[in-house]
């Protein structure tokens, strides 16, 4: 096998296809899509009350820079690159500006630049200086050197916009759902629906529902409301139409069954039509200046507009918005009216809405698309409600041909930028407008580098939505077939985000943007059609009848016809164009051949998805659907006939057949395979392909795999020294598994390895592995197994946001250095073990052996901290000792940050960052905490086989192989296997051992046999095993180390790769005999943070009621907790008259003869001298009780015996 | 580990440090790596490239562990 390390100066193009969404749809923003989205907002226009001059406003030209420093001296290199900006914990940005538009009628455009704040930057996208750095450059700026970006910096932490599913655009989509019947009277569960989105990005629904009377309405949204308006106006308003043409055309659509079927359609397109006329409105004209009249107020439009222009701008941008053309938006209308019929007669069936041929994904940089829009729409807006306000008050100041005025309300705008890093620091997104995205939080995660497979499962997750989250329902969540080959079945938490959370399989790609020049791509894509045989949608002519002819659509544009005989040869056709546009993007294959493009062909992109939906009764609707638009989910496959790749969409495979190489037809017999899957690893995403002979354990077992592999303690990082990460942690022994997948080679996974190969023995032997506990050998620990260390950075910041407080790193110079102070005795830590000391050097001492070494006889903090005020690199730091001090220079005084926690800390890195103050102000401490293993930390294996650490087993007690004198790391209890079935870990532990001593790493890849490997690793290795000389099924004669005695049973012994999982007890354990009190109750705080207990709830105490163990509870509720003793009086039975008085003092003589008195007696305040005082033992908040109820005039007597 | 042991004769050498002036603390550049020497009120920023990110030198005291 192959290494699975980088070699070269390139970064491998397999690691930077994991982030190709994000930053494929960002570099789209950054250059075309934030000019689309300048375009497409439209001016605002205001009238001067005075001249009553017309003045329209609008942007232009929008320009996004490159991160630069805000401070450069002269001669330095400005560019402020991503490492910085980490270490400084500032965010990754450049400026961002706009020309400001403004043209008072009939006159020339004058237009200003205006600054909009500075815009957070994808890392390695096209405005970040890592996009063309080879890995030597990348180290050398301190990056990883394998540095994939597609996340954003924001005060220095790294954060990834996630991607969610949302409805695919531009396809006609039948529902059927209860909630429309709540739309009104006389609706039906019945609609069809279609998600049109600009070229800018921005969304709008359209939905024609059925009525119960056969009428169809058709709803739209303006500004979150939704408006609904009878479909036989609206059909009337995109072009002259007679009423005929009409009914021709609605009716139009012939299904097989004349009889019945036909009159069901002509009666509705009756209806329809009788519907416009019941209205008193017959030409175009009249519908839209009804529409104009009835919208007027909710479009919020000049008073002088017509209610006609009125109309015709409500129907351009609320109304099938990505077509522009009229006559395309009436054929489209006609099409979901058809598509809805077939649904209510039952012709074609209904839309899953959860399927994954129905979805796409929302992606970062369109994501940003529609922020930007929204918020530049916003700022003009704000722009004209200002202007609008000061013409109120004062309208001879408004001068709008004014430079100096427009840009005065100009800077007025919002700063956007500073919007945009709100919506990336918090995930948060408030719209005013709402942007056609169901959630308003959690857009944003940090991509947390607690290993490798966590890193990048943060750029390969989706989304369902938050929405789902809170449904009560399972359907969202369940695993569909369509989802084969784009989400992995395996990749999903278990527990709350199931089946929610997903991640894309390794080759699955998203479509980051659309066709270059996409009218371009769409005549293209006619002319090969109508050389193809397909008749072009003409106005005039009516659709022919659907059986017999198919109807072609792309991108949500009818584009014709073509008879249903012929579709198939169209779409092969197509297909072969497509592989050979893919050819030339990436070389072919050996063997692989494809067509020659000509003409117009070659204006095909390769990601065209061809959906071929065939006509039958009782099934999805028919037609040729094309889609060439961004954020479809793709996958490679291979042509049968031309062994060529090609590219496919999630619509489109779901009515293909591919073959996959497990054999089988798949459930279609007799079928004619034209694809097939370029392996069985197909349907796996990265993580899930990691895991060795996956294909031998129970599945949930690969989940848990999945989710452990990401919990990992690892190799976060190569550019450690760089990476001020709140908490980072390492494994000092990092190993690279024995046995390991394709995968594992593939994505260079020895650039960051995960653990360890231990000798695993499955035996019961010393009882402490009960239960998934498992046991250590003392000696593998000494001798650095599993090993860990876990950093952790302070990032100490002094400056406020006022800039009113004067604090700086200053030592405490009022204490004199050096000087003896009290003396502490040797601390411990929680696990017994002795705190280092830090050695205290006279600095004069030139060699250290000239002097004793010893150890600081005092806890000064001058032997940690140094002359500014920052601790010293390698000093130990304590619990609770301060390890920097700070001088408020205002009111002198000094102020130390303690160490909080249970641990030692050792001062890896301090970093001082400059920033505008000249005062050191700004620090990154980073601290090293030793993280080796104690009892009850996690571990597992690849196969969800997690476990407890139980002990630390001598070494001379260990079990052995006489044979070899082998001892093992690790010893699991053979429970852990029948329920679980993981016989991958066997099989691996097997293989392993083989290829350990072949000196080989062995392919542990599942499905090998599917994928033509003959491979029986059982066979082969244990041949293998015993051509070493050993058994072939992996056991052997074990002796007892404590005993000396053979094991009457063979042992199954050999190296299994295992995880150290970052689950530890020194971050969770909890104790507690005394510590602090809630000051009211006098009971117990809770929370481990402050020393608190765990609640012994009600349950516990049943627990122990039923059990008659009486003084248990007693000492749990009563002794260790609010325990308090009251003086009662046995007269009134109250606690809280009982007071303290003082004993007058008796005269010395008496004094001398009683020996000591009480200084004081307990008496009544309500009964007086004489009444008796018990002292009782009860509940604090028993007397906080008393006294609340005594408040209300509420008096509780004890009564005593 | 000296821990436990105190040593014998304390309370002497180490206090001459205290009557030299402060000298600073050297401080690396992030960027070009040139050592920079700050003194409390400098500006933090390297004399050489102007980079204002700076990492503390390790100290040159003996550090002493646990060391089993």
């Amino acid at each position: 096998m192959q290494k699975g390390s980088v070699e070269g100066l390139e970064t491998p193009r397999e690691l930077l296809d994991l982030v190709q969404p994000h930053i494929e749809s960002y570099d789209y923003f950054l250059g075309e899509g934030i000019q689309r989205v300048v375009e497409h907002i439209d001016p605002i226009e205001v009238e001067h009350p005075s001249t009553r001059n017309r003045h329209r406003f609008w942007f232009e030209n929008p320009i996004i820079g490159r991160p630069v420093k805000d401070l450069v001296s002269a001669g330095t290199d400005e560019r402020l690159f991503p490492t910085e900006c980490r270490e400084a914990g500032v965010t990754y940005k450049a400026s961002f500006q706009l020309d400001i538009c403004f043209q008072q009628e009939g006159q020339g455009i004058k237009r200003m630049v205006r600054r909009f704040g500075l815009l957070p930057v994808m890392v390695r996208s096209l405005h970040c200086y890592l996009r063309r750095f080879d890995r030597k450059q990348m180290v050398k700026k301190g990056e990883e050197a394998n540095e994939m970006g597609g996340y954003f910096i924001c005060n220095g932490i790294e954060r990834v916009l996630r991607m969610l599913i949302q409805q695919r655009r531009h396809y006609v989509m039948a529902l059927r759902r209860g909630a429309y019947e709540n739309r009104g009277k006389n609706f039906t569960n019945m609609a069809t629906l279609i998600r049109c989105v600009r070229p800018d990005e921005s969304s709008a629904q359209i939905r024609c529902h059925y009525m119960k009377d056969g009428l169809v309405n058709v709803s739209f949204i303006i500004r979150r409301a939704e408006f609904f308006v009878p479909a036989g106006i609206l059909l009337k308003c995109f072009m002259e139409v007679t009423d005929r043409e009409l009914f021709d055309k609605i009716s139009a659509l012939d299904p097989e069954e004349r009889g019945r079927a036909e009159t069901f359609r002509e009666d509705r397109a009756e209806l329809l039509i009788r519907q416009a006329a019941h209205f008193g409105l017959h030409t175009r004209a009249q519908c839209v200046e009804y529409l104009g009249h009835t919208f007027r107020t909710v479009m919020d439009v000049p008073s002088r507009r017509t209610d006609y222009q009125v109309g015709e701008e409500l129907l351009r941008l609320y109304l099938f918005i990505h077509l522009t053309h009229p006559a395309d938006k009436l054929n489209l209308l006609l099409f979901m009216l058809h598509k809805l019929y077939a649904l209510v007669s039952g012709q074609c069936c209904e839309d899953n809405p959860d399927a994954l041929n129905h979805h796409e994904l929302l992606l970062p940089g369109h994501l940003m698309m529609r922020f930007m829009k929204e918020n530049l729409e916003a700022g003009l807006a704000s722009m004209k409600a200002n202007i609008v306000a000061e013409m109120g008050r004062n309208p001879d100041a408004v001068m709008l041909l004014d430079e100096k005025y427009v840009k005065k309300m100009a800077d007025k705008m919002p700063d956007i930028g500073r919007k945009v890093e709100y919506l990336l620091n918090t995930g948060n997104m408030t719209t005013r407008f709402g942007i056609d995205i169901s959630q308003n939080t959690g857009f944003t995660v940090v991509a947390e580098k607690l290993n490798f497979f966590r890193y990048l499962s943060h750029f390969r997750s989706v989304h369902r939505g938050a929405y789902f989250a809170e449904l009560r329902t399972t359907t969202v969540r369940k695993l569909l077939p369509e989802s084969w080959g784009f989400m992995c079945p395996v990749h999903t938490p278990d527990g709350s985000p199931c089946g929610l959370l997903n991640h894309l399989t390794a080759a699955c790609k998203v479509a980051g943007t659309g066709p270059e020049s996409p009218e371009d791509t769409d005549a293209a894509i006619a002319m090969v059609l109508a050389g193809l045989g397909m008749t072009p949608a003409v106005p005039a002519l009516s659709m022919p009848p659907i059986p017999l002819y198919c109807v072609i659509m792309l991108d949500g544009r009818i584009l014709g016809h073509v008879r249903s005989d012929r579709a198939s040869h169209i779409v092969a056709r197509l297909r072969g164009i497509k592989a050979a546009a893919l050819a030339r993007l990436q070389p072919l294959p050996a063997g692989a051949k494809v067509t020659t493009l000509q003409g117009p062909e070659r204006f095909i992109p390769a990601g065209l998805e061809v959906a071929h939906l065939p006509y039958e009764r009782g099934s999805p609707y028919p037609g040729i659907y094309l889609f060439t638009a961004a954020a479809r989910f793709q996958r490679p496959v291979r042509q049968v006939i031309s062994r060529a790749p090609e590219l496919i969409g999630s619509l489109e495979q779901a009515h293909m057949s591919i073959r996959c190489p497990d054999g089988g037809a798949g459930g279609s017999r007799g079928q004619r395979f034209t694809h097939e899957e370029f392996g069985t690893g197909a349907m796996l995403s990265v993580v899930a392909g990691l895991t060795p002979y996956s294909d031998y354990n129970q599945s949930p077992r690969n989940m848990y795999q999945c989710q452990m592999g990401k919990q990992t303690m690892g190799t976060p990082a190569q550019a450690m020294a760089h990476r001020p990460d709140g908490k980072m942690y390492r494994i000092h022994t990092p190993q690279t598994p024995l046995a390991r997948t394709h995968r594992y080679d593939a994505y260079k996974m020895d650039e960051y390895p995960n653990g360890t190969n231990a000798i695993v023995a499955v035996l019961s032997y010393t009882g402490y592995d009960m239960e998934d506990a498992m046991i250590l050998c003392k000696s593998a620990v000494d001798r650095g197994f599993a090993h860990g260390t876990l950093y952790k950075t302070d990032l100490v910041d002094l400056r406020t946001d006022k800039g009113d407080k004067e604090q700086v790193f200053a030592p405490d110079s009022r204490k004199p250095r050096f000087m003896r102070g009290r003396e502490q005795e040797p601390q411990k830590g929680a696990f017994g073990e002795e705190y280092p000391q830090n050695i205290q050097t006279p600095p004069t001492s030139q060699s250290v052996s000239s002097r004793r070494v010893r150890a600081s006889p005092s806890h000064q903090d001058a032997d940690r901290i140094d002359i500014d005020g920052l601790p010293h690199i390698g000093a130990a730091i304590w619990p609770g000792q301060s390890y920097y001090s700070t001088l408020d220079r205002i009111t002198k005084t000094h102020k130390g940050g303690k160490l909080k926690g249970e641990e030692v800390a050792v001062i890896d890195q301090v970093t001082v960052i400059g920033a505008k103050e000249r005062d050191l102000q700004k620090a990154a401490i980073k601290m090293r905490i030793s993280r080796n293993p104690v009892i009850g930390d996690k571990f597992s294996s690849r196969h969800g086989q997690k476990g407890v650490l139980s002990q630390h087993w001598p070494d001379a007690d260990m079990p052995f192989c006489p044979r070899t004198g082998i001892r093992p790391d690790l010893i699991i209890n053979p429970h852990a296997f029948p329920s679980r079935m993981t016989i991958g870990m066997l099989v691996e532990s097997l293989v392993s051992k083989a290829g350990a001593l072949q000196g080989k790493f062995v392919d542990a890849s599942p499905f090998q046999r599917s994928d033509g490997i003959e491979t029986d690793p059982i066979k082969d290795f244990g041949d293998a095993l015993e051509e070493a000389g050993f058994a072939r099924h992996g056991g052997e004669t074990m002796v007892s180390g404590i005993t000396g005695e053979e094991f009457a049973a063979d042992i199954f012994v050999g190296p299994v790769y295992y995880q150290r999982l970052r689950h530890m007890v020194s971050d969770k354990f909890q104790v507690r005999s005394t510590g602090p009190v809630n000051k009211l109750t006098r009971q117990p705080v809770k929370g481990r943070k402050l020393g608190g207990g765990i609640r012994f709830g009600e349950m516990e105490r049943d627990a122990l009621l039923a059990h008659g163990a009486a003084y248990l509870l007693h000492d749990r509720l009563h002794t260790c907790s609010d325990y308090d003793v009251a003086d009662c009086c046995a007269n009134c039975g109250s606690i809280l008259s009982p007071t303290q008085r003082p004993v007058p003092l008796p005269s010395f003589a008496a004094r001398l003869n009683l020996g000591s008195t009480p200084a004081s007696k307990a008496t009544c305040r309500i009964c007086g001298e004489g009444a008796r005082i018990e002292r009782i033992a009860l509940p604090y908040v028993f007397r906080y009780l008393l006294a609340e109820l005594a408040v209300m005039n509420i008096k509780l007597s004890l009564t005593m015996q | 580990m000296a821990s436990s042991r105190r040593p014998a004769g304390t309370g002497q050498a180490p206090d001459q440090r205290m009557e030299q002036p402060s000298l600073g603390v050297d401080y690396l550049c992030g960027d070009c790596g040139a050592t920079v020497k700050l003194r409390p009120g400098d500006i933090i920023r390297c004399r050489d490239c102007g980079y204002r990110i700076l990492y503390k030198k390790r100290t040159d005291r003996v550090v002493q562990f646990e060391a089993r």
